[in-house]
C-alpha cells in the first residue's frame, strides 16, 4: 500500500487531462511541461483568431509566436477567472493591432506595394484548391468580429458557448453572427 | 458541375472547407519559443496594483477624515468660540462668557470677593440660566444680597445689537425668577455695551469690571452735574451704594427695574448702545426733534393762529388744581404707531395711542430741551395708553420722551418719541386758560385737519430716518 502510495506520488502529473486554466496556473510557476500541454491545447484556436484578424498566413504566425512567448512571460498576471482563453485572445489581439500599427508605420513609404504584395501573399500561401478558396472567401468578405467566431468555430473547434465567453459577448450575439456570416459565405461562394 | 456543386455548396461543406483549410495551415511554432525566457516578476505589478488601489482607498478615507474634521473643527469652532459676554456686578464682579448656544465657556471672577464666590463653583459647559442661577444663589449665600437695597448690574456685549437685546432680556428674567426663589428684591440695572477703548482704561485704572466702567460713564453722559470725580468716587463704591447715591440724588440713569415681587414685568433698559453712543445716531434723533417741531409750528398755526411758542404751551386743565397740562404734538419714528395726544400732570405723564400697541421690556427716557435726561419709569402700560413716572422736571420746559419695547398690534417694535411740557405755575395762569378755550373750541372741526398733518408730518420723519439711517450705514 505504501508502495502504492509513493508510485501514485513520483508519478509526474498526467497534463493532458488538467484544464487550461490549471496548466496556466503552472506555467505562472514557470512549468514548461504545462505550457507545453497549454499549446497543445490551444494552439489551432489561437491560429484561428490570430488569423481571423491579421487574414495573413504569415503574420499570423508570426503573431502566435509572440503570443505565446508572451503568455509565457506573463502567466504571473493572468488572474483566474476561469476564462484562460480569453486572457489568451487579448494577448493575441493586442499584438495583431501592434502589428498593424507597424505595417501603417511601414506603409507610409509605399502603400501600394504594401496592398499588393500583401494580397500577393495571401494568394501565394493559400493555392487555389477548394478549401482554400472558401477560407480566402472567409477572410476576404466578413467582418472581423464575424471572421473570429467563424474561424474559432470552425478550425478552432470551440462550442458557441465557449467562443461568446472568450469574446465576452452573449451567446446568441455569438450565434446570430455566425448564422449571419455563414449566410454570407454562402452568398459568395453561389455567385462566384 | 464542379461550379454547381460550390454553388450548392452548403453551410456545412463551407465549415468543412474552412476547418481543412485552416488546420493545415497552423504552424508549429512551440520550438521557437524561448521558454528560457524569464517569466516578469508579475509580484512587482500585482503590489503596485494593491498598492495603487491601497493608495486610493487611504486617500479616500483621509479625505473622509479631513471632511469629517472640517465639519466637526466648525461645529467646535463656533462651539468655543466666545459669542456674548455677561457681567454680573454686585460688588463681586463676575463675567461669563457664552457661546452661540449660551453654553458659558468660561466664568471670570474680575474682584477679590467674586474669587470667593467663584473659587467654589465650576460653571463651565453649563447653560446661561443654570450660570445665572448659580451666581445669584453664591451672592445670596455668601450674604452679598441681603434683605434689603440690593442693586444688579448685567451689562451684556455682543456684537449684534438684536442678540445682545435678546440676551439681556433672558439674563434679567433669569436674575428676576433666582431673586424670586430667594424671596429677594433688587434694583436691576441693566445694558447692553459696546467695546471702548476709553472705558475699557477706565476699568482697569479702578479695577472694576467694564460693565460698572461703561454704567457710570452713561451715568455721566447722562447727568452733566456729575463730575469725574464723583465717577470716581463711584467706582470705589458697590452697585448697592452706586443704586443708593442714585436714588438719593435722583440721577437719570437710562433705565432701572425694580424687581418686586408685585412689580417684576417693567424692565427698563439703560442704554442702547447704538440710540446713546452712536454719534450719527445722536443726529438722527436731533432731525426727529426739529420735525416735531416744525409740524407741532404748523399745526398751530392753523388751529390757533397764535405765537408757536404759545400754541405748545397750551391747555391748563381746570380740573386740576393750577396744575398746566400739555398735549402736544406726536411724533412717530416707528410703523403705525400714532399718538392720540399726550397729558401731563403732577409728575405723570400719559400718553394716548391712537392705535392698539404692544408692550415688551418697554423703555423710557425723558430729556429737556437742552438734552439733560431725567430719571422716569412706568407706572401703567396699556394696549391703548400708557403712563409715565417722572420726577423733579422743572417747570415750564418742553421735554422730549422716547418710548421703546412698543410695538404695534402686529408689527416690529419700534420706537416713539414725543413731546410734552410742564406748565408754568402762576403767572402764566390766565394766559393758558385763554389757550385751553382756544382749543376746546375748536377740537371736533378740526380733528380731521389735525390727524392729517400728523401723518404728514410722520411721513417726513419716517423719510428722515431713513435717510439718516443711510448716512448711518456709510
Amino acid at each position: 500500500m505504501l508502495f502504492m502510495g509513493l508510485m501514485s506520488l513520483d508519478r509526474p502529473e498526467d497534463y493532458g487531462r488538467l484544464s487550461d486554466e490549471k496548466l496556466l496556473n503552472k506555467v505562472a510557476d514557470g512549468d514548461q511541461e504545462a505550457f507545453r500541454q497549454l499549446y497543445q491545447n490551444t494552439d489551432r484556436t489561437m491560429y484561428s483568431f490570430i488569423l481571423s484578424i491579421v487574414k495573413n498566413p504569415q503574420d499570423a504566425e508570426e503573431i502566435m509566436q509572440e503570443s505565446y512567448l508572451k503568455i509565457w512571460t506573463s502567466a504571473k498576471s493572468y488572474k483566474s477567472q476561469g476564462k484562460p482563453l480569453a486572457w489568451m485572445f487579448t494577448i493575441a489581439r493586442n499584438l495583431c493591432y501592434m502589428k498593424f500599427r507597424e505595417q501603417k508605420h511601414d506603409s507610409d513609404v509605399t502603400i501600394d506595394d504594401l496592398m499588393g504584395l500583401e494580397a500577393g501573399e495571401v494568394c501565394k500561401e493559400i493555392e487555389m484548391a477548394a478549401d482554400k478558396m472558401v477560407l480566402l472567401a472567409a477572410l476576404q468578405i466578413l467582418k472581423e468580429e464575424e471572421r473570429e467566431i467563424v474561424l474559432l468555430h470552425t478550425s478552432g473547434g470551440m462550442k458557441h458557448r465557449e467562443i461568446a465567453a472568450s469574446l465576452n459577448i452573449p451567446l446568441a450575439t455569438a450565434l446570430s453572427r455566425y448564422n449571419r456570416a455563414m449566410k454570407k459565405l454562402e452568398n459568395y461562394l453561389r455567385e462566384e | 458541375m464542379k461550379q454547381s456543386d460550390q454553388r450548392q455548396m452548403n453551410k456545412k461543406q463551407i465549415e468543412a472547407c474552412i476547418t481543412t483549410a485552416a488546420r493545415d495551415m497552423v504552424p508549429d511554432v512551440l520550438d521557437r519559443i524561448d521558454l528560457s525566457t524569464p517569466q516578469e516578476a508579475i509580484e512587482i505589478h500585482k503590489r503596485s496594483v494593491f498598492m495603487i488601489r491601497r493608495r486610493v482607498i487611504a486617500s479616500l478615507i483621509a479625505a473622509c477624515f479631513c471632511m469629517i474634521a472640517l465639519a466637526g473643527g466648525t461645529y467646535t469652532y463656533q462651539n468655543g468660540r466666545v459669542d456674548s459676554v455677561i457681567g454680573i456686578d454686585v460688588n463681586p464682579s463676575v463675567e461669563l462668557s457664552v457661546n452661540q448656544r449660551n453654553k458659558v465657556l468660561s466664568a471670570k471672577a474680575l474682584n477679590e470677593d467674586a474669587k470667593n464666590i467663584m473659587e467654589q463653583m465650576d460653571l463651565k459647559g453649563v447653560d446661561l440660566n443654570v450660570a445665572v442661577n448659580a451666581v445669584i444663589g453664591a451672592l445670596v449665600t455668601n450674604g452679598y444680597l441681603t434683605d434689603s437695597d440690593n442693586a444688579i448690574l448685567v451689562t451684556v456685549a455682543n456684537d449684534s445689537v438684536k442678540k445682545a437685546k435678546n440676551l439681556r432680556s433672558t439674563v434679567v428674567s433669569d436674575i428676576k425668577t433666582a431673586l424670586k426663589e430667594k424671596q429677594l428684591e433688587a434694583v436691576v440695572y441693566d445694558q447692553q455695551v459696546i467695546d471702548e477703548e476709553q472705558v475699557k482704561g477706565f476699568a482697569s485704572e479702578y479695577g472694576i469690571s467694564y460693565g460698572k466702567a461703561y454704567f457710570l460713564k452713561e451715568l455721566m453722559d447722562q447727568n452733566p452735574s456729575l463730575t469725574l470725580d464723583d465717577i470716581k468716587n463711584f467706582a470705589s463704591l458697590n452697585m448697592e451704594q452706586i443704586a443708593k447715591v442714585i436714588t438719593e440724588r435722583s440721577y437719570a440713569v437710562g433705565g432701572k427695574t425694580d424687581v418686586t415681587e408685585e412689580e417684576t414685568d417693567t424692565t427698563t433698559k439703560a442704554t442702547t448702545a447704538p440710540t446713546v453712543t452712536d454719534p450719527t445716531a445722536e443726529s438722527v434723533t436731533d432731525q426727529e426733534t426739529s420735525a416735531v417741531q416744525t409740524s407741532s409750528e404748523t399745526e398751530s398755526q392753523t388751529t390757533a393762529h397764535k405765537d408757536p411758542s404759545q400754541a405748545q404751551t397750551t391747555s391748563a386743565s381746570p380740573s386740576s388744581s393750577s396744575e398746566e397740562t400739555t398735549s402736544d404734538q406726536d411724533n412717530v419714528s416707528g410703523e403705525k404707531i400714532k399718538i392720540d395726544y399726550v397729558d401731563y400732570d403732577e409728575g405723570v405723564v400719559s400718553v394716548y395711542f391712537k392705535t392698539k400697541v404692544k408692550w415688551k421690556n418697554p423703555t423710557v427716557s425723558v430729556k429737556d430741551e437742552d438734552g439733560i435726561t431725567y430719571s422716569a419709569k412706568f407706572s401703567d402700560t396699556g394696549s391703548e395708553s400708557c403712563e409715565i413716572e417722572v420726577t423733579d422736571l422743572p417747570q415750564g420746559k418742553e421735554y422730549t420722551f422716547i418710548l421703546g419695547g412698543i410695538s404695534p398690534k402686529i408689527g416690529k417694535q419700534v420706537t416713539v418719541k414725543g413731546v410734552f411740557e410742564t406748565p408754568v405755575i402762576g403767572s402764566e395762569d390766565s394766559e393758558s386758560e385763554e389757550t385751553t378755550q382756544a382749543e376746546t373750541t375748536v377740537p371736533a372741526s378740526t380733528t380731521p385737519a389735525e390727524t392729517e398733518k400728523t401723518e404728514h408730518s410722520t411721513e417726513k420723519n419716517v423719510s428722515q430716518e431713513q435717510t439718516s439711517q443711510k448716512e448711518t450705514a456709510h
